[in-house]
């Protein structure tokens, strides 16, 4: 096994910065180097144009195995490599872990520890700002957000907002339109949106965190460097990659399925909740 | 001209006659061409303003590929890019280590081919290849005879050897501009924007650029921050001069001051060789990054000197924009920031007139390979040049 391959859907034509993609391919890029292979990663347009790619890799044999990112409920890639029979591993939710190997991803885990922390600090209204996308992670966390904002009693709402700073910064402004219904924390799905939120709120006026605490769920150097610095969730993306190579490695070496918890996460208090 | 039409999206002659300053006539000329070489496509028709239709012409992107490569100690990062420089795919494969120059030939020419057959481009499709590589060259992207190295690779023609053996056209680039570049290619930066990229791979290098290009200096060798002095009676340093940046602030000092603690070193099972300095010095910055004190020190002590070069520089050129690329900012790039940042916001000289952004570039370890990618299709599809042949 030499050449494992990667597909990235990316919808614009210029390629999107998303640090956690970013972490993640370092760390697979870095345990496939070590061991003697190489990781080739294939930029696609559309979801659709990514199966043929693996039926040319499959066909053309030239690559070994395949690393799934960003594996969705009953996700069909799952059964098309099942079929064509090339070696692959996810890294999937801890809610969607099925017949192949797998580094787990615990979203729900992850959401009780951002909740846990937010109330911990008094907040008690709090919005989940998600992505409207039918990302897997998304709505698993926004099932998550809603069962502890029962159990914990606390006034929890979700909203869905295109993941980028336009979507996050008209969500935030219907947000505060009725004073009386303002939330006092709100989670954003990533680090772009939470700063984007965070300026939208200083614009009208509101000091964060005192009137809206702002919480992102992936750090990146841009929550370190927002005025105030943002507190958002470590994604440990690097790790994730390291052990999603290692699981694709043993699981061919030893022709059986591994599944393996990626480490949990951790908040990372700043300024801004 | 093809940048004109890049950048313009959709467009018509019209429009690049009035953008060009050329003549209507040279224009059909020279679109004619393009249309021929299938590198521009037209589109349809654009609105009508009382006389003929104007057509409309667009960049056919996925005409032409360009090849770049970042050769580095870690790792060698292959990008294929279609015409407008949008990625199309990378691979990352064993680095340079301690291979000997034929032996890396041979390797990166299979892994080219490799490559293009994974993308499924032909390579018939490929414009050429830019190498972005660290130390000096010549006038024509080679390596001067007997030039200061830190490696083998001194007098190692590596244009020529890589040219006869992958058949592509090489064009051969500083890392440092590579990744200056890298970030424009990107697509976020307007075009005359003054900035400064910081790279740091085994070495630091810096690239420059003022009025939207790189500035070359007298030999095309500027930006090398890496020699510049911050400690005059500092460690002696391979180029023959004292106290450089490199030997206080680059990943082999660091890994220098941790082997010197021994505890530190067996608790991270560091090798402390020469063939694993750059995995040494990842692990010292990811321990830094997660907080262990004694690599925060490490990783500080580093990021202050870079500070240093960097106040100077911008005090120097009166910079407000400034960008850490490469892979040795991959893991502690948010300490680094950190540090550089606070030491401009509280020290640049002309802070009083404008503040200093420092950024962590986006593009980040590719940044040198796509610059090189940007290069090529600078250089190889300059249509003037093809157009006056033609004409």
């Amino acid at each position: 096994m030499k050449n494992i391959g990667l597909v990235l859907v990316q919808p614009g034509a210029r390629a999107v910065h998303e640090p956690l993609m970013s972490g993640i391919s370092h760390g697979l890029e870095e345990a496939f180097v070590r061991a003697g292979m190489r990781l080739v990663t294939r930029v696609v347009r559309e979801r659709s144009a990514e199966l043929d790619v693996y039926r040319y890799w499959h066909a053309s044999g030239a690559v070994d195995a395949i690393v799934l990112v960003r594996v969705r409920h009953e996700d069909e890639r799952v059964r098309f490599l099942g079929q064509l029979r090339i070696p692959f591993a996810a890294i999937v939710d801890a809610a969607e872990v099925g017949d192949f190997s797998a580094v787990t991803v615990d979203s729900a885990s992850m959401m009780r520890s951002a909740l846990s922390y937010l109330t911990s600090q008094g907040y008690s209204n709090v919005v989940y700002v998600k992505a409207p996308e039918d990302t897997v992670l998304s709505d698993i966390r926004a099932r998550m957000f809603v069962a502890e904002a029962e159990a914990a009693e606390f006034h929890g709402r979700v909203v869905s907002a295109d993941l980028t700073a336009d979507g996050a910064s008209s969500a935030t402004e219907e947000l505060i339109a009725d004073a009386a219904s303002r939330p006092d924390a709100i989670i954003f799905d990533d680090d772009v949106t939470a700063v984007a939120g965070l300026s939208t709120l200083q614009s009208f006026g509101l000091s964060v965190p005192r009137d809206v605490a702002v919480m992102a769920w992936n750090d990146s150097v841009l929550c370190q460097s927002a005025t105030p610095s943002v507190t958002a969730l470590s994604d440990r993306a690097h790790e994730i990659g390291t052990l999603a190579a290692n699981c694709l490695i043993d699981s061919v070496a030893t022709g059986t399925r591994k599944i393996i918890g990626a480490p949990d996460s951790f908040i990372v208090q700043r300024a801004s909740a | 001209m093809l940048d004109l039409i890049r950048s313009g999206g959709v467009v018509s002659r019209v429009d690049l006659v009035e953008a060009s300053g050329l003549t209507a006539p040279s224009i059909t000329r020279i679109v004619k061409v393009l249309i021929d070489d299938g590198l521009v496509i037209e589109t349809g028709f654009g609105d009508s303003t009382g006389g003929k239709r104007r057509t409309l012409l667009e960049l056919n992107a996925s005409a032409r590929y360009a090849i770049g490569l970042s050769l580095d100690d870690a790792r060698l990062t292959y990008v294929v890019t279609d015409l407008a420089g949008n990625l199309v795919g990378r691979l990352v494969a064993e680095g340079v280590r301690d291979a000997t120059p034929a032996v890396l030939i041979s390797r990166i020419t299979e892994e080219l081919h490799t490559l293009l057959t994974q993308l499924d481009v032909k390579t018939s499709d490929v414009v050429g290849l830019g190498l972005a590589r660290a130390g000096l060259r010549d006038r024509e992207g080679g390596v001067p005879r007997g030039a200061l190295a830190a490696g083998v690779w001194g007098d190692f023609e590596v244009r020529e050897a890589l040219e006869a053996s992958s058949g592509f056209t090489v064009v051969v680039e500083n890392d440092a501009a590579c990744a200056a570049l890298g970030e424009f290619w990107t697509g976020r930066l307007p075009a005359t924007k003054d900035f400064a990229t910081l790279y740091m791979a085994t070495g630091i290098g810096c690239g420059i650029v003022i009025g939207g290009s790189v500035y070359g200096g007298a030999s095309l060798n500027a930006g090398e921050i890496g020699h510049m002095i911050v400690d005059v009676n500092g460690p002696d340093c391979w180029c023959g001069s004292r106290g450089c940046l490199e030997m206080l602030a680059a990943p082999r000092s660091v890994v220098k001051r941790a082997m010197a603690d021994t505890d530190l070193a067996t608790a991270l099972s560091l090798t402390g060789t020469e063939a694993e300095l750059r995995t040494d010095f990842a692990v010292i910055a990811r321990a830094g990054a997660q907080g262990d004190p004694r690599c925060v020190a490490l990783v500080e002590e580093s990021a202050n000197y870079l500070a240093a070069a960097l106040l100077s520089l911008t005090n120097l050129i009166d910079l407000d924009q400034l960008y850490l690329a490469g892979p040795g900012f991959a893991d502690a790039g948010s300490i680094y920031y950190r540090i550089i940042r606070s030491r401009l916001e509280s020290f640049a000289f002309q802070r009083a007139v404008h503040s200093v952004t420092v950024e962590l570039s986006e593009v980040g370890l590719e940044s040198a390979a796509l610059g090189a990618a940007a290069v090529v299709l600078q250089s190889e599809l300059t249509p003037h040049r093809k157009a006056a042949v033609s004409t």
